[in-house]
């Protein structure tokens, strides 16, 4: 396709995309751009606020767990402030203050007051009925020689029965402040922790549980892990908890998993006396729930905000390029030659002014326009009308010519009548000078005949009285009679003629007095015309369209020049050429020839090189088996 | 030109439709929860569990049905059982003591146990261990071990300082409904502290035969000591005769202290058991194994004094274990 055309190819579309992508690169970029930066500045700031809130829910489990220990170390100093200690030492009547501590601290399960010696004076048990005999001998243990010096002793946790976690305390018991008498031992059932593990609250989902520094979980929301002895020592956040570090451990926060697998938010701290790690853990989802929701508004704003952005580019780019559409539309329709057409824009920019100046173009080609029409319409008149005149005067032409020719046709034979008889001698004998001079009026009487005749079958064949009638004879025979008849001329004129072989079918389907005519005027024509001694040559052979036959007649005359082989058809036109022999005749032989052709539905044409000859060629229906009378009976010749 | 107002449009619809959440239908869990005894009536290990469950957000009517087998008739209850078992879709059994536990035991098939509680599973043959049963079944004990049974004989012994012999009272199994540990326990503690002990094995304390009650109006100083292995629930025909006889009757729970005139108890709080519980049945119902999840002894003990029965048998309990005691009915 050529780029000119290609460039007047519509593009639909194309403007409004490109102020779409414009508009909404600008405004949406900025618009992203600013939501994704809002985005990860809130991630990060609230990653760091969880943390830190989640640090601090471990710092506060460690503070009440810590409290809670406390707590029991506290009731356990207690029981040993009893007056009955200062009165009577560890006697039997110690043992409903042993009772009683029993009763204050469900935790504790058993507890035994030792004497200085580390022997167990009094021994009581929550689930257990003990020998009041036995006195168990402590002296050796850690829990005794420890709180001998004065301060309170936290064991190691053990799991009795292999599930419930324990831990042995031991406080001093003292007569008076600094004597020390003996140690109140008590075995902690570190169960009771799991009340207050299982209270400590992290959002909705997050849990707290405590780790010894062997690794057993003794306090868990989910009991069952205590029970069955759980190890979390593999977990880094443990590793983490129970790394050794300074005593005042700062709470921290890391991303991990938990027993379960569980992606977790962890956090930690560390209670050094007790040797223990206390854990919290919040489900990820769960700790960043706000952190995502915020997030997932600020993204829900972001996509509402970019949509509507796209939605105002799309706006804009259709209000932007709407005009030039109309532009375009309102141009094509004034190219397409709707000069009426306006176009209606109203933007108040340059826009508008140019669709002004397309109204104002519009208008100059409609008035240019309708001044020419109205130029050819007039111009149209005067031709149809002096066509009209033509064509009268062509025909009084014609009626004038066959009235002139009949009215002289009949003098001019009464004259050749006349003149035959003179010279016959019908008036008598006449000299020679007589016989010479009636000669010539005989000749000159019978070419004006021939002219009349020529004119009268001219007139006849232009007002389409000449009648074809079409039969089947012998082409070949044709032209022999017409040579036989003719021999004579060319012989005087000592000019040879041949007929060419004929190989093929020569049956023609034509009127064959209208043939004669054409074939004996362009014989005459080429005797006429070629220079004595010259010859004459008549072909004949099947035409090109297979219906047809052609017959050619070639002469050795002068030629026709180029530029005159056209006008040799028009009726009376000779041509006239320094050197040419002017020649008898007034120039219709031709054009009533190609005429006659023409009415037989051929066509007739001349081939010739000046100084050599002319070749002139005719062709005519040629007889076919079926072949019905399809020729036109009468008409006229254009 | 389509797509310009398309993909904003997409995009709309993106940033609206992210909200939608999955549908959730409610299933039924079912569960059967079985009683060796008379009507439920106010049982707190029931009551317990109900709470329990519905503070785990199960409703009865409408994702839990729970489906009570009983028979005082221990064969009956089990063949009832077995019954409602063949019905099908019973996800969990709920065992309301130790008969119940070896009951549901024998027929059960896949289905999985809770006992609430049961005396010294490991013992009893329920499970290997407490922390890992390695069974179909597990729950909470009523004893921690055999020595709490001494225990309890310890601090009826406290409240009835006059006490020196003590009728055991013992369910109808063939064992007794009590182990050779827990006999030997009672036989030591009993020798400490210098009582004479006598064992009565009966289907139910109602069937408690005259012969009890003549010995104890034979000998002063008779306490009836129920053996809490069969968790004899109705003890008021036993506390009434008691009561005439001037005997103290050491019973299995605090309802029944507070409800049957029985003298005391030392035990741990069955409406705890209960509650407790609901959380076994609740993970079990999530798809947890029963031998995964420990078994869980109990963390105290309550002591529990009915002081107007006291007064109507002569007792005059010590004011310390007043003192000392959880709970006191007058």
């Amino acid at each position: 396709m050529l780029p000119g055309i290609n460039s007047r190819m519509p593009r639909q579309g194309r403007l409004v995309r490109k102020y779409f992508f414009i508009f909404a690169t600008l405004i949406g970029g900025g618009m992203i751009t600013s939501g994704l930066l809002e985005i990860y500045f809130r991630f990060y700031e609230n990653q760091e606020q969880i943390a830190a809130t989640q640090a601090e829910a471990a710092k506060a489990a460690v503070s009440k767990i810590a409290q809670y220990i406390l707590e029991i170390e506290g009731q356990m100093k207690t029981a040993t402030l009893s007056r009955v200690v200062a009165i009577s030492g560890l006697g039997p009547e110690y043992r409903f203050e042993l009772s009683k501590l029993l009763y204050v601290a469900p935790a504790i399960t058993e507890v035994a007051a030792l004497d200085g010696q580390g022997t167990a004076q009094l021994h009581v048990s929550r689930f257990r009925a003990l020998d009041p005999t036995e006195k168990t001998d402590y002296s050796k243990s850690a829990a005794f020689l420890q709180t001998q010096q004065g301060v309170t002793f936290f064991g190691r946790v053990y799991f009795l029965r292999d599930t419930e976690p324990y831990m042995s305390m031991a406080v001093p018991i003292e007569r008076f402040p600094g004597s020390v008498i003996g140690v109140l031992l008590a075995e902690v059932h570190l169960r009771y922790i799991w009340e207050i593990v299982r209270d400590i609250r992290v959002g909705k989902a997050g849990y707290a549980y405590i780790v010894t520094r062997s690794g057993d979980v003794i306090a868990h929301r989910d009991i069952d892990l205590v029970l069955k002895r759980q190890k979390a020592d593999h977990l880094e956040q443990v590793k983490a908890a129970l790394r050794p570090a300074p005593v005042i451990q700062k709470p921290e926060s890391m991303v991990t998993s938990s027993l379960s697998g569980e992606k977790v938010l962890s956090s930690y701290a560390f209670l050094p006396g007790l040797d223990w790690a206390v854990v919290v853990e919040q489900p990820l989802g769960e700790a960043y729930e706000t952190l995502y929701a915020s997030l997932f508004r600020t993204s829900t704003l972001l996509l509402l905000g970019f949509g509507m952005a796209l939605l105002a580019a799309a706006y804009v780019a259709r209000r932007v390029v709407q005009p030039l559409h109309t532009l375009q539309r309102g141009v094509e329709r004034i190219g397409k030659g709707d000069l009426d057409f306006r176009l209606q824009i109203a933007t108040g920019d340059e826009i508008q002014t140019l669709a002004e100046e397309f109204n104002q173009m519009a208008a100059a080609l409609r008035d240019a326009y309708a001044n020419l029409e109205d130029k050819v319409r007039e111009r149209t008149q005067e031709l149809v009308i002096a066509n009209e005149r033509l064509k009268e005067v062509d025909k009084l032409k014609s009626q004038f010519l066959s009235n002139v020719s009949h009215e002289l046709k009949t003098p001019l034979t009464a004259i050749g009548s006349l003149v035959d008889n003179m010279i016959d001698g019908l008036t008598g004998p006449l000299n020679g000078k007589q016989t010479r001079y009636m000669t010539g009026v005989k000749e000159s009487t019978e070419r004006l005949a021939r002219l009349i005749s020529d004119l009268l079958d001219l007139s006849v064949i232009e007002t389409g009285k000449t009648e074809v009638r079409p039969a089947r004879f012998s082409l070949d025979g044709l032209i022999g009679e017409v040579v036989e008849n003719l021999k004579p001329l060319a012989v005087e004129k000592g000019i040879s003629m041949e007929i060419g072989q004929n190989n093929g079918d020569a049956t023609a389907w034509a009127d064959r007095d209208k043939i004669t005519q054409v074939l004996t005027n362009l014989i005459i024509n080429a005797v006429k015309f070629s220079p004595a001694g010259g010859s004459l040559r008549l072909g004949m052979a099947p035409a090109s369209d297979a219906s047809f036959l052609e017959v050619s007649v070639s002469d050795t005359g002068p030629g026709i020049p180029p530029t005159e082989v056209e006008r040799i058809f028009h009726e009376f036109y000779q041509i006239n050429q320094p050197g040419r022999e002017k020649t008898a005749g007034v120039g219709l032989g031709l054009a009533i020839s190609k005429k006659l052709v023409e009415m037989h539905g051929g066509k007739m044409r001349v081939e010739s090189v000046p100084g050599q000859g002319s070749t002139f060629f005719f062709t005519l229906p040629s007889w076919r088996p079926g072949a019905g009378p399809s020729l036109s009976t009468r008409g006229t010749v254009q | 030109m389509k797509f310009a107002v398309l993909l904003p449009c997409l995009l709309l619809a993106a940033s609206i439709g992210l909200a939608i959440g999955p549908s959730q239908t409610t299933r039924v869990n079912r569960v059967v929860v079985v009683l060796h005894g008379p009507a439920v009536g106010n049982l707190p290990q029931v009551n317990g569990l109900r709470a329990g469950l519905e503070e785990l957000r199960y409703n009865e009517g409408e994702n839990l049905a729970l489906k009570f087998v009983r028979d005082e008739n221990l064969p009956l209850m089990r063949d009832r059982l077995r019954a409602e078992l063949r019905r099908g879709d019973i996800d969990l059994i709920v065992a309301l003591g130790t008969v119940e536990t070896v009951a549901a035991k024998a027929v059960a098939g896949g289905v999985p146990i809770v006992f609430l509680p049961a005396t010294d599973p490991i013992h009893s043959g329920f499970v290997s261990s407490l922390a890992t049963p390695r069974a179909n079944m597990t729950g909470l004990t009523f004893f921690i071990d055999s020595e709490s049974v001494g225990k309890q004989l310890a601090v009826f012994r406290q409240i009835v300082p006059s006490l020196r012999h003590v009728i055991t009272l013992t369910d109808g199994r063939p064992d007794g409904g009590m182990n050779n540990q827990l006999r030997a326990r009672l036989k030591l503690t009993a020798g400490r502290l210098g009582l004479e002990l006598s064992e009565v094995a009966v289907a139910s304390a109602a069937a408690v035969g005259g012969e009890v009650l003549s010995h104890s109006k034979r000998t002063p100083g008779t306490g009836v000591f129920v053996v809490c292995t069969g968790l004899f629930r109705r003890l008021i025909d036993l506390a009434q005769a008691a009561a005439k006889l001037r005997a103290p009757l050491f019973g299995c729970s605090a309802a029944q202290v507070a409800e049957q005139k029985v003298l005391m108890t030392y035990a741990p709080d069955l409406y705890a058991i209960g509650y407790r519980g609901a959380w076994y049945v609740d993970r079990i119902l999530k798809g947890a194994a029963p031998q995964t999840l420990a078994v869980e002894t109990p963390r105290k003990f309550d002591l529990v004094i009915n002081r107007k029965t006291a007064q109507e048998i002569g007792l005059k309990v010590p004011p310390e274990m007043l003192m000392l005691a959880d709970r006191v009915f007058d």
